[in-house]
């Protein structure tokens, strides 16, 4: 008898630390819920728009879709899907977009550029495509490294006259495993046509590939898309707390102007180049610039937990170096205070939010079974009181309805699966939420322990993008 | 060789009975159960609580799904591909 109280009191005080936990979580869970259920119009572009809408607008920009990609194994395959995409689009009506769009592949692999030109040779229709290698003993003015220096590369060249257009372009950014369906690409010419703010996102969601990743890599991805209705929410407010590098859309003269010569922190390269890309756009032009296109991409998930481990690592330990740099700049200090504070400690709480998931998940998890047994001994006894239980109840709510409205955009958007398929999918999903929530927030978790114990080395090796380079992703690595 | 679709038919329904299990049983732990003990002092028969939990899981659910309908494009899957392919 004694036992059984002193487990009730160590599962209520499990009981209270959750509460602080998720409550921790569950504010932000708000944030994205309010997105959801006030602005969803907002989140992407319903109506399609047919070549003749776009024929009988009095001006269209023009399009450079710009892949950049390290040509790494498995790279080309996934980089010609995209570039497949757009050319579908092409000949669909050339007379359109022959003229009005371009494709731009930046990569570091000799090799690749030979087959990706063989492509562009390859279809029904002329296109205009590039492939630009980048230069290996290329440095920039700041010693920026790894991605930020072939983007800033291509910059150069354009700075100096490299497929200039005349009238007012945009640049579409796509990573290697990026699509754009001829839907989605024409309601963007159609949005950049009309409102065109000069530095947009829409977004993304995960179908590609889908089944060849493990069911816990499915699951972390369905956690994702729930995060774009954040995206909206804060490029519309002008304030970049989170900005991704793909399905950026970004106009060719502010890109120019601002370049991504990033340069390092503390000797160590920049991993999160959009997000310090994003916060040197606010910098200098203010939060008016920003806006959301609402136009959907497609990329793949990681295909194994390891690869999916690392990619959350880097994005934490990028967007805390992003952090880490703004006291620097001459420009923060100059900013209001309040938009400071709000870029700071916005993004801040964001970190916390991911890094918490963690013990958030695991506390949750023991003290999910301890109210399970009190229910199964019908005991008339309440853990918490009843307005923190239901808190409870509406966290847990959100977050595993955030899976399911991620999980219902991969696979509605993947054309392989039937709908019981589908089904399947989600139904898997919501299975293995808790281990997947842990999963993913282990990685955060470690990149903040990492980070704030003094240990902030950094390592770039891309997600690989076909199952057979994930298989080899570490050989040839050092130990 | 013949009997090897129904095989394949079988075994993916197994896993759709699976998961949907698995799902159900998630939905229980993190909703339902909690929700149970919040009534008990207010609704002591557990049948009738169970039934006002999963009501109001159906109703708090609604919204949701009202939402995703919306974002996703109209008419459907089917339609969105015709769309895309014009």
């Amino acid at each position: 008898m004694v036992l059984l109280t002193l487990l009730g009191e160590i599962a209520r005080f499990l009981g209270f630390i959750t509460i602080v936990l998720i409550s921790v979580v569950g504010f932000r869970l708000l944030f994205y819920f309010r997105s959801f259920f006030l602005h969803s119009d907002r989140y992407r572009r319903r109506q399609p728009v047919s070549d003749d809408t776009l024929r009988a607008l009095p001006a269209l920009p023009f399009l450079k879709i710009q892949i950049t990609t390290r040509g790494s194994p498995g790279s080309t395959e996934v980089v010609q899907r995209g570039i497949q995409s757009v050319m579908q689009l092409i000949a669909e009506a050339p007379d359109l977009y022959q003229e009005r769009v371009s494709i731009e592949v930046l990569t570091d692999s000799v090799a690749e550029k030979e087959t990706l030109e063989a492509v562009f040779r390859s279809g029904r229709v002329a296109v205009e495509g590039t492939v630009v290698v980048v230069p290996a003993d290329y440095q920039t003015p700041h010693g920026t490294q790894l991605k930020a220096r072939s983007l800033h590369y291509l910059v150069e060249l354009r700075r100096s006259g490299f497929n200039r257009k005349p009238g007012r372009t945009f640049i579409v950014q796509y990573d290697e495993e990026s699509v754009m369906r001829p839907g989605e690409l024409r309601k963007l010419v159609f949005y950049l046509a009309t409102v065109g703010k000069p530095l947009t996102e829409g977004p993304i969601f995960y179908p590609l590939e889908y089944c060849d990743a493990t069911p816990i890599c499915r699951a972390m991805e369905a956690n994702r898309p729930l995060g774009c209705y954040e995206c909206r929410e804060v490029m519309e407010a002008g304030v970049p707390l989170h900005l991704h590098g793909s399905n950026l859309v970004v106009d060719e003269a502010l890109v120019n102007d601002i370049g991504w010569d990033i340069g390092t922190f503390d000797g160590q390269p920049f991993i999160a180049e959009d997000y310090v890309f994003g916060v040197q756009v606010l910098l200098r032009y203010g939060p008016e610039v920003f806006g959301w296109h609402g136009c959907v991409m497609l990329e793949q998930p990681p295909f194994s937990l390891k690869s999916a481990f690392r990619q959350r690592y880097r994005w934490i330990v990028g967007v805390l170096q992003g952090v880490a740099m703004l006291p620097r700049m001459a420009e923060f200090h100059a900013m209001p205070a309040r938009l400071r504070r709000q870029l700071i400690w916005g993004t801040r709480y964001r970190v916390a939010t991911f890094a918490l998931g963690l013990p958030t998940g695991l506390f949750s998890l023991l003290y999910l079974l301890y109210q399970g047994s009190l229910l199964m001994r019908s005991m008339a006894t309440q853990p918490l009181p009843a307005p923190l239980m239901l808190w409870l109840v509406l966290v847990g709510y959100m977050w595993l309805n955030g899976l399911l409205i991620g999980a219902w955009y991969n696979v509605s958007t993947n054309d392989q699966l039937s709908s019981r398929g589908r089904w399947l999918e989600v139904t898997r999903v919501l299975s293995v939420a808790p281990l997947a929530g842990i999963a993913e927030s282990a990685a955060g978790f470690w990149a903040t322990v990492n980070w704030l114990s003094g240990k902030r080395r950094v390592s770039w090796v891309t997600t690989p993008k076909t199952t057979p380079a994930d298989r080899t992703a570490d050989a040839g690595r050092p130990a | 060789m013949s009997g090897e679709r129904p095989r394949e038919t079988v075994r993916e329904l197994g896993r759709i009975v699976g998961y949907t299990l698995g799902a159900a049983l998630i939905l229980g732990m993190y909703l339902i159960v909690p929700v149970l003990l919040a009534l008990q002092g207010q609704v002591p028969a557990l049948g009738t609580r169970m039934l006002i939990a999963v009501a109001l899981l159906v109703v708090v659910e609604a919204p949701v799904v009202g939402v995703l309908v919306r974002t996703t494009l109209p008419g459907g899957l089917a339609r969105r591909r015709r769309n895309d392919r014009r």
